[in-house]
């Protein structure tokens, strides 16, 4: 077997570079993502949901599928009772926009902190969305699932962060 | 809307992984798939797709894999596939069988013959942390085992 990782990576990478010249233009979901940033950011639960259709379909790791928006509420809600955003980004992004479907891939880099004290999680993942445009043009989150690239035991997984909390909750 | 992957094309899936069937699994990936398996580096490319398998499949095999759900969305020359299955994998050098449940998002394309090739595909785990089929936690353990 040959494997030539750098050549398949850097040719993928010079057609995602060339491609984000292009998709300044041809990435309607841009904006939405950049909200949904924003959103995270400022744990605003409202916005968050806002950009989810009615009948979303979230993937967290290590957790339950959560099926339509009244769910996606519930689970925005118990995550930030234990964490708020400190940093996101999204260093890397591709789309492809066909109809009225938009596949888009995103690379994160995301720092969380517990909120009831504790040092920084970090964590380096990628998320697959599938964006659904609506009736006035605008697109929403119809099916999204993410994972970590970071190996198991770090990370912000809220089910490890949890355990985390209560590892140091007991030295009180 | 028009014919997307067939359920038969989901089974190839299954049946390729269970019999570990590299070349067959790679054949139903495009030429510049992007492939995301949980930490894990991504994986670019169908040849970066093979190593992966090969190296997979040097470790861990899959007994089983059951479908548990499936909703497929053809939009033009894209398709939309979630599941959800339980599966089963056994390290080849030691240890006990390893279940998990796994929810998939996979991005079929159309290709200019007509049929679909896979162009994202990304997974992750129901289980709590430190449980289910990871590859690197599993290898950590034989490793465990090996050394005790």
């Amino acid at each position: 077997m040959t494997l030539v990782p750098d050549e398949v990576y850097n040719r993928w990478l010079v057609q995602k570079i060339m491609g984000a010249e292009v998709s300044k233009k041809e990435d309607p979901i841009f904006p939405y993502r950049q909200e949904w940033m924003k959103a995270f950011k400022a744990g605003d639960i409202e916005a968050l949901v806002s950009l989810a259709t009615d009948d979303i379909v979230c993937m967290s790791p290590n957790d339950t599928t959560v099926y339509g928006k009244d769910e996606y509420r519930a689970w925005w809600e118990e995550y930030f009772q234990y964490f708020k955003s400190v940093a996101y980004s999204e260093p890397e992004r591709s789309v492809v926009i066909d109809g009225d479907y938009g596949t888009e891939h995103s690379g994160y880099m995301l720092a969380i902190a517990p909120a009831s004290g504790g040092g920084r999680i970090r964590d380096d993942g990628r998320i697959l969305t599938i964006w659904k445009r609506q009736q006035d043009n605008s697109w929403k989150m119809w099916q999204t699932i993410w994972n970590s690239t970071n190996p198991i035991g770090s990370g912000t997984n809220r089910y490890m962060s949890r355990m985390l909390q209560k590892k140091v909750k007991p030295k009180r | 809307m028009s014919d997307g992957p067939t359920e038969s094309l989901n089974q190839h899936v299954i049946k390729a992984s269970q019999s570990g069937d590299v070349k067959a699994l790679v054949s139903l990936f495009a030429d510049d798939a992007l492939f995301m398996p949980p930490n894990d580096t991504n994986v670019y490319g169908v040849e970066e797709i093979r190593s992966w398998w090969e190296d997979y499949f040097t470790s861990f095999s899959i007994v089983s894999n059951v479908l548990t759900e499936r909703d497929l969305t053809v939009a033009g020359s894209q398709a939309f596939e979630r599941t959800a299955f339980t599966g089963t994998i056994l390290p080849k050098k030691d240890g006990a069988k390893i279940p998990d449940e796994i929810r998939t998002l996979i991005v079929w394309k159309r290709q200019p013959g007509g049929n679909w090739k896979i162009s994202h595909l990304i997974w992750n785990s129901v289980k709590p942390v430190g449980a289910g089929t990871n590859r690197y936690m599993n290898l950590m353990m034989q490793k465990k085992g090996r050394s005790s």
